[in-house]
């Protein structure tokens, strides 16, 4: 685009400048239309600042041609690279305000998937930038003292300055506190860079110690994020349980647990939250024998303790302490489940926790009733397979839990059976 | 976070993020003046945000783009420096495994342990009640 | 006739008030003066039987050392449910105070008469009244009561400091800078840092003492002078709480007192004769004869005035948090309140204060007007400038000054016409239309260029849609600079402490803060909480500082669920009104500020045991806030202990204001972080034994592993420690507890459950577990406001019903052995258990019950 002259006026420098403005405007709003949502509320002009610095970039001068030509692809590129290592100053500034807004503007829309991955890619390269600014705070002490002049001591402006990347993550813990009460989806794609902070950290190729502290201090906000709503869930179950409401609006709470778990991602402290929470509650359900409760009270949490036994198998170590009530939730499951599908259910139970009393106890009980009942119907034609099959399962139960009373009364059944039989089983 | 751009104080009344608490209160009180009353809060919020504190400023202006090139003043007082030395950074050509989280500095657990006091967990053991009710 | 509407200005102080007005020209700052040109009113009033009316100022000072006494100092009482005897009846102190402010109105009203041109009258009908900036919300509601009880319309309340702060850059044409104020008055000590930026105010700290001021050097040095009395022999041991002559001697004293402290603001020595100050307990006429030196008197005072150098080192903290700033960066100190002629006052706020910032020197101008001088400057910014035109049914109130240095003025404001429909105005210079304007919503904007210099005579005239006239208002242009002012922009006043609500976190209470302190006025907020319970109360606790300001309580349906919204709206005026709302169900709730409920100390040792409660309520506080909470309990404490013989008013509100903190030592003094440290530890122990006592391997783990990972454990747990993290300590808790769970495991399958040692065993901890838990609801104290008591009572009643019936019944029977089968023994123990468990988790939420909380019920559903 060309000016319109003043024929009579020499061509100066500041017209040069005010062209190039123009121009890096343009240039912007190009960007912006490719990579915020449409309908989102412009930037100021002052945001053409990005331009011109990425045209100093190789390449930067044609993208950003491109781009006013309508062609935008090149400078989205340029601008977003696998390492910030090549961005001025200047640029990373500008590109750490740029994408922070592109990802706000994507946060009101988070409820589709696509803006949500905008709004989590745009943040988290928001973050990076401001990580090397952080870590690197010359050219930021030098324009906060611009900014302030005298009206801040060297040593209070360096704290604000070097805390620049914390103060964004902060930002991003409140964001995720706000939304989660409702299990927004804008406070769920903030837990969401929160979690994967770590690929902020490596586009901005910090190295390791200073990656782990960035990484661990998300986690700490993160986990204060979901222990605040879970604390919700929580007083409502003591609550209810205070009143003896537990088994009838437990299973409506427990929905929202699942809820929860979803939000974040199917985070392992909902499912130890599940798992605490169910136990005592299960309890009463099995001292008034009230099977339809129990299950009612276990099923929206199904998956996470599923979950959480998957974690227990494959990392024992990181979730040793959770064995023993994962194992217990596999004894309230069988009892809530339908006669003779228990023992799938237990066997899994001791193999979380080997040592579980309960599990084991229950589990011997049940190998054996099926021992007895597997002899009870046996004829000729079925009992030599009938006694191998009764051995095994006594055999299975003397392993688990050797002082059950009912492997006595199992043995005694298989002898009686053999002998009525004339089999002969080793 | 979930804001509109229109959030940061400078963006919102189109002012110089490197302008001066004085210049600063000068347009505030002619948009205060001019505001309805219930637009005049805001204002007010603003110009304690933009005024009171200098980190609150601070904080304003480096959230928001500042084009140095271009300050209200005309001075062109650029902050290029040179090329920053490369930081502490991974080698990302040898990228291998994420190495194992440090542990954390941290203090010892501070006060004795006081002598342990029966809680209901060694005495009230739930997981035999289960067993009870299938021995019956 | 044209009557001029303008706001006042009113300091209403303990020991004296003043009244004052900014006149259109706003070339001065009009202050009453009586004839005599003593420029203050002093804040007194009494009963004059002869006159069968009560007087006002002079005259009721006058009474002094006669009977009826006359009542002063009211100021100190303002807020509370206090009354005072005047002639039959008994007036709350908004009463009395309103009796001063009427006064001064009157006052004004005849000064600014004899000022005023023929034709013109000057209306003083609204006002802005000055309180000192730490005053609380039921003191500045009863000050506004005050003004309106008076026949004042309240546009606004200024706080005293600021007022000053106000004066000072308008005197000094000053548009920048930083002020310190020191406000000495007699019944109240304030400090305030201000800024002003191109005009504008900005309140950066408030700090002060609500019961300093020179009342109490007063106090302080007549109950030396007592004590002198006694050496001599006169009989004086009063008890000023219970007899009300031995009262009436000690005020006696406290006005000898202050005549010594005034004439030795001036001399370095006062010889001190009189012979028949009142009589002794005996009858006998009481005289006093000696010389005073001024280092004696200083030396009695000394400790008082070291608080207020402490009140003002902590407001400068607070300044350097809100604004970054130091005392260096302070332009000057400003001494403000008669007290301040005190000279170890003025030696140690130089010494400590003024000569470390840039001012050196601390500025004492007009101490006793200034305030009053300030409040008027406001008033007219406020208040703008009134005129009426009664023939026509005319008013227009200019809300920009008239003034202007150059040849053009700006002119901005709002017309009311009894008749007809305003559409445009036109200024008239004589018969010349200088400028015109239309109207939009009544209000107008227009610049005047009046022809000449100097002042003009101009008219505005008002026009219907049709261009009829419907007459003019005369007014006056003048040519003038126009000093620094504040406008719409600044928030001239602030709240001085925060207005906060109580809140459950975990089932702890804790205080939120809804207005901060510092905030400027007006100001709105809304929050919204949550239901945390079933209780069929909503208590909406509203503290202001520490104290109980309002407490709001709505009852609910029973089956109300958890987590349902609480809409919460408060909102500060300019007049410093702070008004609630709550909705939540459906209902809504309006409250105001009331003044705090009178609590009473008269009875023997009710003081004695008070201070006995605050020093092992001391012991309870932990951490951060704990030491906040100590340090004002030992403050109130001494306090207490300073005025028991010298001034009942005083210890009366000390003693209140103890009370209530000790009440409300809740959440969030004790130990924020749940569960406590002594639980955590016993879970850990409970743990290790387990770990020791396994020889070998335990669920996967030889003994270094184990001791490895409790070590890790140990570590976290610090850490959450250090940095309260209510969420780390919360998980490692949980971590431990399901450790001892896994590892317990292999002991417990070794265990025969039918072995009646073993059952007895149980028996014996659920009994012990049962009586633990019975005793806590026995000893439970419910909180000291009805609307929370009620429902805790009623909560604590029906779980000691439940303890009786599914507790204690079916314990008895096993325990009497009437249950033979081991079996069943341990089926009704488990179920015991169970109920226990059930009622100490709904026990631990008795403290809380009916508070809301700030975390979301989930996404609302019901």
């Amino acid at each position: 685009m060309e000016e319109t002259l003043n024929p009579g006026a020499a061509w100066g420098e500041d017209d040069s400048r005010l062209l190039d403005r123009l121009r890096d405007e343009q240039a912007l709003d190009a960007l912006f239309v490719l990579l915020a949502p449409s309908g989102a509320a412009k930037l100021p002009r002052r945001a053409a600042v990005l331009v011109r610095q990425a045209r100093r970039l190789q390449g930067g001068d044609e993208a950003a041609r491109s781009a006013r030509a309508g062609s935008p692809g090149r400078l989205a590129e340029l601008l977003s690279p696998a390492r910030l290592t090549d961005f001025s100053p200047e640029l990373l500034h500008a590109s750490a305000i740029f994408f922070e807004r592109v990802g706000n503007a994507h946060l009101p829309l988070a409820f589709s998937e696509t803006n949500a991955r905008a709004a989590q890619d745009a943040l988290t390269r928001g973050l990076a930038a401001w990580l090397v600014l952080e870590h690197e705070p010359t050219y930021l002490r030098l324009l906060a003292r611009a900014i302030v002049g005298e009206a801040l001591e060297a040593s209070e402006l360096d704290r604000e300055v070097v805390g620049i990347a914390r103060a964004r993550t902060n930002a991003l813990a409140r964001e995720a506190a706000l939304g989660a009460k409702s299990c927004a989806p804008a406070a769920g794609v903030a837990l969401r860079v929160l979690a994967r902070i770590g690929d902020a950290c490596r586009l901005a190729g910090l190295e390791a110690t200073v990656s782990n502290r960035v990484v661990d201090r998300a986690e700490r906000l993160r986990a204060r994020v979901i222990d605040d709503v879970l604390g919700v869930l929580g007083d409502a179950l003591d609550d209810a349980r205070g009143r003896g409401a537990a088994l009838d609006e437990g299973p409506q709470l427990l929905a929202r647990v699942h809820e929860v778990w979803l939000f974040t991602d199917r985070d392992v402290a909902v499912e130890r939250f599940a798992c605490e929470r169910i136990v005592p509650i299960s309890w009463d359900a099995h001292v008034d024998r009230d099977w339809a409760k129990l299950r009612r009270l276990l099923a929206p949490c199904l998956p996470l303790f599923d979950s959480l036994e998957a974690r227990l198998l494959s990392r024992p170590l990181d979730n040793l302490a959770y064995s023993a009530h994962i194992a217990q939730t596999f004894v309230f499951r069988s009892e809530a489940e339908e006669h003779g599908h228990e023992i799938p259910l237990l066997e899994r139970g001791v193999r979380v926790c080997p040592s579980h009393r309960n599990a084991r106890s229950v589990l011997a009980h049940y190998l054996c009733e099926r021992a007895l009942r597997v002899l009870a119907r046996s004829n000729l034609f079925t009992v030599r397979s009938d006694a191998l099959e009764a051995a095994r399962l006594i055999e299975r139960a003397q392993q688990v839990f050797a002082d059950s009373p009912r492997i006595a009364e199992a043995s005694a059944a298989l002898t009686e059976a053999k002998k009525r039989f004339g089999v002969f089983v080793q | 976070m979930s804001q509109s751009p229109g959030d940061n104080p400078f963006d919102r009344f189109d002012l110089d993020p490197c302008a001066d608490v004085e210049t600063i209160t000068e347009r505030m009180r002619e948009l205060a003046q001019e505001a309805p009353e219930a637009e005049r809060q805001l204002v007010r919020d603003t110009w304690e945000t933009l005024t009171l504190e200098p980190r609150r400023r601070m904080a304003a202006a480096l959230s928001t783009f500042i084009d140095r090139d271009r300050t209200a003043d005309g001075v062109a007082e650029p902050l290029r420096i040179a090329a920053p030395k490369p930081p502490a950074r991974r080698d990302v050509a040898r990228e291998e495994a994420p190495p194992p989280q440090a542990p954390l500095p941290v203090g010892s657990v501070h006060g004795a342990l006081a002598p342990s006091h029966a809680i209901k967990h060694a005495t009230f053991t739930p997981s035999d009640r289960l067993l009870e009710a299938l021995l019956k | 006739m044209i009557i001029l509407d303008r706001a006042v200005g009113i300091d209403l102080g303990t020991t004296n008030s003043e009244i004052a007005m900014v006149p259109p020209s706003e070339r001065e700052i009009l202050i009453y003066q009586d004839r005599f040109g003593r420029k203050t009113i002093p804040s007194s009033v009494a009963w004059d039987a002869e006159k069968g009316a009560l007087v006002v100022g002079r005259a009721a000072r006058a009474r002094r050392g006669k009977e009826p006494a006359p009542v002063e100092s009211i100021k100190r009482v303002m807020g509370q449910a206090a009354r005072s005897k005047l002639g039959d009846s008994e007036l709350l102190p908004e009463e009395v105070s309103s009796k001063i402010l009427a006064e001064l109105a009157s006052a004004m009203k005849g000064f600014l008469a004899e000022k005023a041109s023929e034709g013109v009258e000057m209306r003083v009908g609204r006002a802005v009244i000055t309180v000192p900036a730490y005053f609380d919300a039921p003191q500045i509601e009863a000050t506004r009561k005050a003004g309106e009880l008076a026949g004042l319309d309240v546009i606004g309340i200024l706080q005293e400091p600021t007022a000053a702060a106000i004066y000072h850059s308008w005197k000094q044409k000053q548009s920048g800078g930083h002020v310190l104020v020191y406000d000495l008055g007699g019944g109240t000590f304030d400090v305030s840092i201000l800024r002003c930026v191109a005009g504008e105010y900005q309140v950066l700290a408030i700090d002060g003492d609500n019961f300093l001021g020179g009342d109490d050097f007063d106090r302080r040095y007549a109950e030396h002078l007592r004590k002198e009395l006694v050496k001599r022999g006169y009989k004086l041991e009063l008890d000023v709480r219970h007899d009300s002559a031995d009262r009436a001697r000690f005020e006696r004293l406290v006005n000898f007192a202050q005549e010594i402290k005034e004439s030795l603001s001036t001399s370095e020595t006062v010889n001190f004769s009189r012979s028949d100050m009142f009589v002794d307990k005996n009858g006998e006429p009481v005289g006093f004869d000696a010389e005073i030196g001024r280092a004696e008197y200083e030396a009695i005072i000394a400790d008082l005035v070291e608080q207020t150098i402490a009140c003002s080192e902590r407001a400068l903290e607070e300044a350097k948090k809100t604004a970054n700033i130091t005392i260096a960066d302070i332009d000057q100190v400003i001494l403000v309140g008669g007290s301040t002629r005190v000279p170890l006052v003025k030696r140690r706020v130089t010494e400590a204060l003024a000569s470390l910032c840039k001012g050196k020197e601390p500025l004492a101008d007009e101490v006793d007007t200034i305030v009053a001088l300030g409040a008027a400057i406001h008033a007219a910014q406020l208040g703008g400038l009134g005129i009426q035109e009664t023939a026509r049914g005319l008013g227009v109130t200019f809300t920009s000054p008239l003034v202007s240095p150059k040849p053009t003025v700006r002119l901005a404001g709002e017309l009311k016409v009894e008749s007809g429909s305003a559409a445009t105005i036109a200024i008239l210079d004589g018969d010349s239309k200088v400028a015109e304007a239309e109207l939009v919503g009544g209000r107008f904007k227009v610049d005047v260029t009046p022809p000449g210099e100097g002042d003009r005579d101009v008219a505005i005239e008002v026009f219907s849609a049709d261009g009829t006239s419907l007459g003019s208002v005369p007014f006056v242009l003048y040519r003038g600079e126009v000093r620094p002012r504040a406008s719409a922009l600044s928030r001239a006043a602030v709240i001085a402490k925060d207005v906060g609500i109580e809140v459950v976190r975990a089932g702890r209470r804790e205080r939120r803060i809804l207005l901060a302190k510092g905030a400027g006025l007006p100001t709105e907020t809304k929050y919204t909480f949550y239901t945390a319970d079933q209780s069929g109360t909503v208590v909406l606790r509203l503290l202001q500082g520490r104290m109980p300001i309002k407490t709001l309580a709505i009852n609910v349906a029973r089956d109300l669920p958890v987590g349902s919204p609480v809409e919460l709206s408060l909102k500060c005026d300019e007049a410093m009104r702070v008004e609630a709302r709550a909705v939540v169900a459906g209902q809504e709730l309006w409250a105001t500020v009331q003044a705090a409920e009178q609590l009473d100390f008269d009875k023997d040792g009710a003081v004695e045991q008070l201070l006995a409660d605050a020093e092992s309520n001391k012991q309870r506080a932990w951490g951060h806030s704990g030491e906040a909470y100590r340090r004002e309990i030992e403050k109130l404490s001494s306090a207490i202990r300073e005025v028991l013989q010298t001034d009942p008013a005083k210890l009366s509100a000390l003693s209140a204001r103890l009370r209530r903190l000790l009440d409300d030592l809740g959440g969030d003094a004790a130990d924020p972080l749940e569960p406590p440290l002594a639980t955590f530890e016993a879970e850990l122990d409970s743990l290790r034994r387990v770990v020791y006592r396994t020889p070998g391997v335990l669920v996967g783990l030889d003994r270094d592993a184990w001791e490895d990972r409790i070590a890790r454990i140990e570590e976290r747990a610090a850490e959450a420690r250090a940095a309260i993290d209510v969420s780390l300590w919360r998980r490692t808790f949980n971590e431990v507890q399901a450790l001892y769970e896994t590892a317990i495991q292999e002991e417990f399958s070794a265990r025969r459950l039918d072995d009646p040692a073993y059952v007895q065993m149980r028996a014996n901890s659920v009994s012990r577990w049962r009586t633990r838990v019975e005793q806590g609801l026995v000893d439970f104290v419910p909180s000291a406001t009805e609307e929370l008591r009620v429902p805790q009572n009623r909560e604590r009643d029906r779980l000691l019903a439940l303890v009786r019936e599914k507790v204690n019944d079916p314990l008895a029977r096993v325990e009497g052995g009437e249950v033979a089968d081991v079996t069943e023994v341990r089926r009704i123990l488990d179920q015991i258990g169970a109920e226990l468990e059930r009622v100490e988790t709904a026990a631990e939420r008795l403290p809380s019950l009916g508070l809301v909380t700030e975390r979301g019920g989930g996404s609302g559903r019901a």
